[in-house]
């Protein structure tokens, strides 16, 4: 069992609810459905590798100080951002 | 799962600011792009009063999940937020909880995907769940045949390491990106039965 540098599992799910990134779909004239699918797809593997890279980095028993925990928004904000381009986020410090 | 969106429609007393409502599925595919982008604003109230679409597959039923009626609008009828921009906006909005932005101005719509994020998801799992992979037809359901394989603890954060349970299992790589590409919903869903009441809690003990 994952155990934050050593301690019995408290999981902190604030930040997984709160922070994200809006991307701008710039549908235009495609099929919206299209756009969605290709969204879709590309968002959710992007976060589960994300995610599994800084899971695995707290699993080392790396810090999970609040400095830390931003820079893994930040990280995110800045993949999305190769990913798909024209993003926007919702933690001030991060807008594009 | 259904796919829930945010529509931000100018407010009435300051141009600069939104209203927002709630729609509750209506992100999947984008389908309220078209409607937006040909009525402006004005085509608010015409999906206040156009029935709800189930999502493809409907939340279960139970804990705290809500059960949409059949009469619920594919807008609702009470803005979630008057007044604000749309920095307060998704300064306040749970990005879990939502799929699509639409930001709707007089004659057509800005459409965004809202891509949440954090860093718990595996170890949450890990913590919280077992997951059991099935062949997609045929193959039954929990308790009527042997899963492909069974993930639980430290196997989130390596699935290598899932137990195999059938030799005609699909590589664990081809199982991996199968779940990373579309059943983030698992993780939701699980977010879900947790409940809305923790919704907000910064922290929550196993």
């Amino acid at each position: 069992m994952y155990r934050p540098n050593g301690n019995p599992v408290k999981q902190s799910l604030g930040v997984t609810r709160q922070f994200g990134v809006c991307i701008d779909a710039e549908i235009g004239d495609i099929d919206p459905g299209i756009v969605w699918e290709d969204f879709y797809e590309r968002a959710n593997t992007l976060r589960w590798n994300h995610m599994l890279q800084w899971n695995r980095h707290f699993m080392d028993g790396k810090s999970r100080s609040p400095e830390v925990l931003n820079n893994a928004v930040l990280d995110f904000v800045e993949k999305t951002r190769i990913e798909f381009g024209n993003v926007r986020a919702n933690n001030p410090n991060t807008v594009a | 799962m259904s796919h829930r969106a945010l529509v931000a429609v100018p407010a009435e007393s300051d141009s600069s600011k939104y209203d927002v409502y709630k729609s509750r599925n209506g992100a999947h595919r984008f389908k309220l792009h078209p409607h937006f982008e040909a009525l402006g604003e004005s085509g608010l109230a015409e999906l206040q009063k156009k029935n709800f679409e189930p999502p493809r597959v409907v939340d279960p039923p139970e804990g705290e999940t809500h059960v949409p009626q059949s009469d619920e609008p594919m807008v609702q009828k009470e803005p979630l937020y008057e007044g604000v921009s749309i920095d307060e906006l998704l300064s306040e909005t749970c990005f879990i909880l939502f799929d699509a932005l639409y930001v709707v101005e007089e004659d057509g719509v800005s459409t965004y995907y809202m891509n949440w994020t954090g860093v718990n998801m595996q170890s949450t799992l890990a913590a919280h769940g077992t997951l059991e992979v099935y062949p997609e037809l045929g193959g039954g359901y929990p308790g009527s045949k042997d899963p492909y394989y069974r993930i639980e603890g430290d196997a989130f954060l390596d699935l290598t390491k899932a137990t195999q349970h059938r030799p005609d299992a699909p590589p664990i790589g081809y199982v991996e990106d199968v779940l990373s590409k579309v059943h983030m919903g698992i993780f939701r869903n699980m977010v879900h039965q947790m409940g809305e009441s923790s919704a907000h809690r910064s922290s929550m003990q196993t």
